[in-house]
């Protein structure tokens, strides 16, 4: 069965793998942030006795979060594409991108593991030191500029999910709404105008977190809703397998009218 | 609006062209191998002495590697790109599922790419710059341990994923023989474990497994390449394929077109 034929039990799970995918990123990202501690806030990290264990769990959580960033775009794709194709694609974009900034900074703290454990050969401490800050740095930064696509995501998916309907609109809209002031915050941010605790940053982050943990909620538990146009033309399209090609149209243009009153 | 564009993107796809496809994907499968394999040992200096950025160097046999890499990374790319025209038809998910593991993979390896290229760079300009050499030996060893896990996650890792995608859609679609596909999904999860229990650090208990599975995904790999490249894709299938979605864009522009038309005045 290609894609342009999605039956309406395929539709369900494939709400269901992105619903269970957007609350991965939750579940994995922000254990990380606590398990990766002691070497993002220890600057002597690189020469300590060591949390390796606790560091490396998190940095891959921390890529367990970058893959399921992707598979959230992929599983949507072809779903929602039927609504836009050119916004589908911007979003399956604007996820790998955000997940190729993120596994940099995963290699950033892997690598500080890597030095500290055998204890690198024939360097001074202060250099290790050095040499380990300059990798957390790196991976401050991703943490800005990856999870900073969340704004971009928002408005790309939200703009599908809003026109296309297959989530109530009180979801995207959050999103919509986020969007913009989380990206202001985030170049804020990037020109040092912003810091990560304060009210612009938060205004911006509380949308954007509710809209999609919600978003990942009702996929994982409600699936698409079932007026939606797309729905119905699936429906449509499952029916004209066995059916009359020419008695389909003229009910599923009055379900889409109905639907969208 | 979305449904008229779609269904010409998919509607003609002429079947020598499939040929062609087959011919691309599978010459740049081959390319990742004969391109990747050199690079471990011509980045042998650089990776194997940690202090190679203060020592005399061999960096454009480094450099060389590090090119090769890149070409390794973009060819991934590439197969994915080449094969999806076609494995769409099986499977829309799958499909750009693995356009974009390989992307991601691409990603990883071009920071491997960059770090190594940084030491060779540190190392011609390292003693003019008047820099102290243990500095100069942490920072090397840093950019060469930013390439090493590059190649646990990159390479080490994505491969698994990449099997079960196309190796899903090329097992359900019969483009190959499923002997092919099907060493790559019995390698993949096996692949998977043992790329994570690596990336953990536990290194230990992973030997047997991926003796077992490293074999499967080489294999699935290369024959994957060798066959595209030589026999193409199985004619049924590709009549299988072909026929399948032609009826489906002659349902879609005679039931769809209409909604489209609804959708786009209820949106306005």
């Amino acid at each position: 069965m290609a894609m342009t034929s999605v039956p309406m039990d395929s539709m369900r799970k494939t709400a269901l793998v992105a619903g269970v995918l957007y609350l991965i990123t939750f579940l994995a990202s922000i254990p990380a942030v606590f398990l990766l501690g002691p070497v993002l806030n220890d600057p002597n990290y690189i020469i300590s006795a060591g949390a390796d264990r606790q560091v490396t769990l998190g940095a891959f959580l921390d890529l367990i979060n970058a893959l399921a960033c992707i598979g959230t775009a992929v599983a949507l794709f072809s779903v929602v594409k039927r609504q836009h194709e050119g916004l589908a694609l911007g979003f399956v974009t604007t996820r790998l991108f955000e997940a190729a900034v993120i596994v940099i900074g995963i290699v950033s703290i892997l690598s500080i593991v890597t030095l500290r454990q055998p204890g690198a050969t024939g360097v001074e401490a202060t250099s290790l030191v050095i040499t380990g800050q300059a990798l957390v740095a790196v991976r401050d930064w991703t943490f800005i500029l990856g999870p900073g696509m969340a704004g971009l995501n928002a408005l790309l998916l939200g703009t599908l999910m809003y026109r296309s309907r297959l989530v109530p609109r009180i979801i995207p809209t959050l999103g919509l709404i986020g969007a913009p002031i989380f990206i202001s915050s985030q170049i804020g941010l990037i020109f040092g105008i912003n810091e990560v605790t304060s009210l612009w940053s938060a205004i911006g982050l509380v949308p954007i977190f509710l809209w999609e943990l919600f978003l990942g909620l009702w996929m994982t538990f409600k699936g698409f809703k079932r007026s939606a146009p797309l729905m119905v033309e699936a429906a449509a399209e499952a029916g004209s397998l066995d059916r009359s090609a020419t008695a389909i149209p003229s009910r599923t243009v009055v379900a889409t009218e109905e639907g969208a009153a | 609006m979305a449904i008229t564009s779609q269904t010409t993107a998919t509607k003609r796809l002429p079947t020598d062209s499939w040929r062609k496809l087959a011919l691309a994907g599978g010459v740049l499968y081959l390319i990742t191998f004969l391109a990747s394999i050199p690079a471990v040992f011509l980045l042998g200096p650089v990776l194997t002495n940690p202090f190679y950025i203060v020592s005399a160097g061999a960096d454009s046999q480094v450099l060389l590697g590090a090119f090769l890499d890149l070409v390794t990374a973009l060819a991934g790319i590439g197969t994915a790109v080449a094969l999806y025209p076609v494995i769409k038809r099986q499977s829309g998910a799958a499909s750009i599922g693995f356009v974009t593991t390989r992307m991601f993979e691409g990603a990883v390896i071009v920071i491997g790419v960059v770090s190594l290229i940084a030491v060779v760079n540190l190392r011609q300009a390292g003693a003019a710059a008047g820099t102290d050499a243990s500095a100069l030996v942490a920072v090397g060893q840093g950019l060469v341990a930013v390439r090493d896990v590059t190649f646990l996650v990159g390479p080490g890792l994505m491969p698994g994923l990449n099997a079960l995608m196309l190796g899903y859609v090329l097992y359900r679609s019969r483009l190959v023989p499923r002997i092919i596909p099907a060493m790559g999904l019995i390698g993949a999860p096996l692949f998977l474990v043992s790329a994570t229990l690596s990336i953990l650090g536990v290194n230990e208990q992973v030997s047997v497994l991926s003796g077992i599975a490293l074999p499967l995904i080489f294999f699935w790999e290369l024959s994957v390449g060798l066959w595209l490249t030589f026999k193409g894709f199985r004619p049924s299938a590709v009549a299988a394929l072909a026929s399948d979605s032609g009826n489906e864009v002659v349902s879609a522009t005679g039931v769809l077109s209409p909604i489209a038309v609804a959708t786009q005045a209820g949106a306005a």
